[in-house]
């Protein structure tokens, strides 16, 4: 093996985040796919694993709720949903070749979590599930029609405001969440009022562009021949962003339907 | 089944075809030959 494989092969550094990939400026995985490559057509039919998993466990939440009509049968489901969900989502973040694993068990969860969490809301909003559901996946057939037509044209500055308004939502959600200890929480978000739709809709809005960034990592990583376990990661991060972009539109929603 | 389930079940049918069916298909050559691509894989 020469100097320059070696390199390649080992990365310059022994830190994880700074090997490989990161550091070759026009990467082709030539050498880094051992059982295979990443294809357009893997990533979209793991894409549909992970959305069934999530559908099965979210199912199984949902009639839990409905059954016993008590939103306390379902809490626990919910939070373990939750809390899984996070931990297996950091565990692929920085793990993507275990990706193979842990996005299907991330659905799995997640889909617990979202089951109660969408019984929740259909029995204070009837039919308000298959909207947010409609307008969800929707969104995700007319943005990939955008996208690979070339209508979109995501750029660096594109994603580094989608990446800049992401990191302030989730900094105005975890500053609420912990004012929630003390009794006190950033009303607008939760409001109502034209301010917290409006609000909501910039959330709508920066998710569902979010669905496009995820369309140009997994086409530019399979233009690339990509290893097949990113397949999965790709999925996944399609996965997450679905999420998002589902109990975003699903607040929205409910906001609209409480000033009725 | 009222309106409801009929149009946005029908939205949910036709988002995942779309999906399914063009997710499997390369970008256009206007997306994919651009020189300001983001470059997931370069040194920043």
């Amino acid at each position: 093996m020469s100097k320059h494989n070696a390199l390649t092969t080992f990365g310059r550094t022994g830190n994880p985040m700074f090997r490989g990939e990161a550091f070759k400026p026009d990467a082709t995985f030539a050498d880094s796919a051992t059982d295979g490559r990443m294809t357009l057509a893997g990533t979209v039919n793991k894409t549909g694993i992970l959305l069934v998993l999530c559908f099965i466990t979210a199912s199984f939440t949902w009639n839990i709720f409905f059954r016993s009509g008590d939103p306390a049968a379902v809490t626990g489901l919910l939070w373990i949903g939750l809390i899984g969900g996070l931990v297996l989502a950091l565990i692929t973040i920085f793990k993507r070749q275990w990706a193979g694993i842990t996005a299907p068990l991330y659905a799995l969860a997640e889909g617990l979590a979202l089951g109660g969490i969408s019984a929740m809301f259909e029995a204070q909003y009837p039919g308000i599930v298959i909207q947010a559901m409609g307008l969800t996946f929707g969104t995700l057939g007319i943005l990939l029609l955008a996208y690979k037509s070339g209508l979109i044209k995501p750029t660096e500055n594109f994603r580094l405001m989608i990446v800049a308004a992401t990191g302030g939502i989730a900094l105005l959600y975890l500053v609420s969440f912990v004012m929630g200890f003390f009794g006190s929480s950033i009303g607008f978000i939760h409001s109502n009022g034209l301010f917290g739709i409006g609000f909501s809709l910039f959330v709508v809005a920066i998710a569902a562009l979010s669905l496009v960034l995820d369309f140009d990592f997994i086409e530019e990583a399979a233009e690339r021949g990509a290893p097949k376990y990113l397949e999965w990661y790709g999925a996944f991060s399609l996965m997450v962003t679905l999420i998002w972009l589902y109990l975003e539109i699903l607040r929205l929603l409910a906001k609209l339907r409480s000033r009725n | 089944m009222g309106w409801n389930e009929i149009i946005f079940g029908g939205l949910i049918v036709i988002g995942l075809g779309a999906f399914f069916f063009f997710g499997r298909f390369r970008a256009g050559k206007t997306q994919r030959d651009r020189s300001d691509k983001i470059r997931w894989w370069r040194k920043s």
